[in-house]
């Protein structure tokens, strides 16, 4: 099953893998700045605050290494990727974020049902719904009865907003 | 004796009319969620936490396992008749499941994965009972130091035996370690990697982290490169039981993948993968029409869907008796525990008796329940693969923010949450494993306590870690893990250089 033979991965999917080998080093140093001025020791244990971010900085930054290396010499090792081959779809992935954005800037002014129901038919949109009025209807009533269960039932107050006009 | 007395005594609590529907209502919600592509049993279980705050403990952690396991079963479903699988744990079962359903025996596929996931099932939880008693009475002996071992054990394990790669395993456990440094130390009051964010001062939420590497990564993954794929649902023609010859077949192979199963999950071992695995060529190994394998034999679903149930059951064990979740969902069901204060762990048995022994003793009513609703329902768990997926991930992020949301309000949840959900999808698309980063998330902080703890017991002196036989034992496992792979590689190498 496992194979160990590298994966020769082209020059152009080299570039992310070496973005991500350079977050997790970034990741390190943010870690190591932040510890920087903490206790390391301190307590009876002798551990203070700042000694596991330390130790995790250093796990960190030994896996970007690693990973950095295996970016160099021909890719990351033993990847499988079930969309290999299929161009991405990055129209779909901006419909999504923008559904998703759109939720968190509107659910306070506009209310949880109006943000909900924008994100749905976003969501919809991206994997590529024909129908943008049925999916705002479906939108509509789901996020209707999720919001009527938690605050009628659950107590949870999620925001009314536009829904106080017709209540 | 006692045990059965506990035991009755949770028979009792879980037979409540208002315990029972919620037990109900778990496998039914859990056996949808596993049937349906895209949604885990991880996110479900996160999505329903608000709920914590209404119910009282037992029915709500009695509905929450109800969903853990009820999804095992739905998975199945889904993979025999699909051929992705709703869940990892059920890539064996579609390696012959399908080949039945597309030879006209879905149903007797169907039929050996619902009774033995039932057996399994059955089995597992009576040895849950039987051993979690004397596994706590064991955990309380134990020390701070066993217990960072044992939760480095469990890192370990988690990060190198889920996925392909030792290294992005590693990588994955780091994030979550790193994530769950975020907020107030709990020791000293100094606030980390906060960045003087208000928000950020409380540490990351489980749910949110959790939702956002599941639902929202998942989400932007099929978007991006699987929407495309046609997948076809075989139908289920043709007899519908089992005849003679499939009972005389799944039995032994039930059994089997039982015993694969439980040791897995019961030590801190982590994923479901390896004794699925081992089940699926155990079974072709031992089976008498070994050129079935590959076209469809039975026996290839019925043991690893036996080990599947079997590991998941167990791996209730280190989470009631040590408090150390091993997968994405038990680590969401401890922080249920959490959210009502209750610290599972040896003193559980002791502190919450009926609600520990009525959540073992439903878990017994849910498996009668799950094969009631599995077997002569089945047609209409089907219907709900028949929902386009543009509806269904439609919703999927709509219960994604309602779950997020719904914890505080508060719209820098929800940003947490996308960014959280992108570094989701970058690790699906480079196949780096979900579940170690979740545990690490969870983990992290109990395990720094631990390692705190035990340091001021030694007075600073790290070798307690390895001179304490216990957790010296456990070290030495560690080590072994980590090395013996790369280092049996690196030996082969050289002998065929």
């Amino acid at each position: 099953m496992k194979t160990n033979t590298p994966t020769q991965s082209s020059p152009s999917s080299r570039l992310p893998e070496i973005a991500i080998s350079l977050f997790y080093l970034v990741l390190a140093a943010v870690l190591l700045s932040e510890a920087y001025g903490l206790p390391v020791r301190g307590g009876y244990s002798g551990v203070g605050p700042g000694m596991v971010p330390i130790a995790i900085a250093v796990g960190l930054s030994l896996v970007g290494l690693c990973l950095l290396y295996q970016a160099f010499t021909g890719g990351f090792r033993g990847m499988e990727h079930e969309g290999e081959g299929v161009a991405p779809n990055v129209k779909a992935v901006l419909w999504i974020l923008v559904g998703l954005v759109a939720f968190m800037l509107g659910a306070k002014p506009l209310g949880f049902v109006p943000a909900a129901t924008a994100l749905f038919a976003c969501a919809a949109q991206g994997f590529g719904s024909q129908r943008w009025k049925t999916d705002v209807l479906w939108g509509l009533g789901v996020s209707l009865g999720a919001f009527l269960f938690f605050n009628k039932v659950l107590g949870v107050d999620l925001p009314a907003g536009i829904l106080k006009l017709f209540m | 004796m006692e045990v059965f007395n506990s035991l009755m005594a949770g028979f009792g609590v879980a037979l409540q009319p208002l315990n029972l529907m919620w037990g109900l209502i778990g496998v039914t919600l859990g056996t949808a969620i596993g049937v349906l592509p895209g949604l885990g049993p991880a996110l479900t279980v996160a999505m329903l936490l608000p709920l914590t705050t209404k119910l009282e403990p037992t029915g709500a952690l009695i509905m929450f396992a109800g969903v853990y396991y009820g999804a095992m079963f739905g998975g199945s479903t889904t993979s025999i008749l699909l051929k992705t699988p709703g869940e990892t744990a059920s890539i064996m079962t579609s390696l012959e499941g399908n080949k039945m359903a597309r030879s006209g025996r879905a149903g007797p596929a169907l039929a050996t994965a619902a009774i033995g996931s039932f057996v399994a099932g059955t089995i597992a939880t009576i040895l849950v009972t039987l051993f979690a008693p004397i596994v706590a009475e064991l955990a309380l002996k134990f020390g701070p130091a066993e217990y960072f071992a044992l939760m480095v054990l469990a890192f370990t394990t988690v990060a190198a035996v889920l996925g392909k790669s030792l290294l992005r395993g590693l990588a994955a456990l780091m994030l979550g370690l790193t994530l769950g440094l975020m907020g107030i130390d709990g020791q000293t009051g100094q606030a980390r990697l906060a960045f003087g964010v208000p928000e950020l001062l409380d540490g990351l939420d489980v749910v949110t982290v959790a939702v956002a590497l599941f639902a929202i990564g998942e989400t932007l993954y099929v978007a991006c490169y699987l929407n495309n794929t046609k997948e076809k649902i075989e139908q289920i023609k043709g007899r519908v039981m089992m005849s003679a010859e499939d009972w005389k077949r799944s039995w032994p192979a039930w059994l089997r993948g039982t015993a694969i199963g439980f040791p897995f999950g019961s030590i801190p071992a982590g994923g479901t993968e390896i004794p699925t695995f081992l089940s699926y060529f155990t079974e072709k190994k031992l089976s008498k029409h070994p050129e079935e394998f590959g076209h469809g034999a039975i026996e290839g679903v019925a043991g690893p869907e036996a080990a599947n149930n079997s590991t998941v059951t167990g791996a209730l064990v280190p989470l009631l008796t040590l408090g150390i979740p091993v997968s994405a969902t038990a680590a969401i069901l401890l922080s249920a525990f959490q959210q009502y204060g209750i610290t599972p762990g040896p003193l559980l048995f002791q502190n919450s008796g009926p609600l520990v022994w009525g959540l073992i003793a439903s878990l017994y009513i849910g498996n009668v329940l799950l094969l009631v609703l599995n077997l002569p329902l089945v047609g209409i768990w089907i219907k709900l693969l028949n929902i386009p997926k543009p509806q269904l991930y439609g919703g999927i992020m709509l219960f994604a923010v309602l779950g997020v949301y719904s914890l505080h309000q508060s719209a820098v949840d929800v940003l947490i949450m996308i960014v959280v959900g992108l570094m989701g999808f970058v690790m699906q698309r480079f196949d780096f494993p979900v579940t170690p980063a979740i545990v690490g998330l969870i983990l992290g902080p109990m395990a720094e306590q631990q390692f705190r703890r035990a340091m001021a017991i030694s007075q600073g002196d790290l070798s307690t870690f390895m001179t304490r036989p216990i957790s010296g034992t456990i070290m030495w496992i560690v080590i072994a893990i980590l090395l013996l792979p790369p280092l049996v590689g690196w030996y082969k190498k050289r002998k065929a250089a």
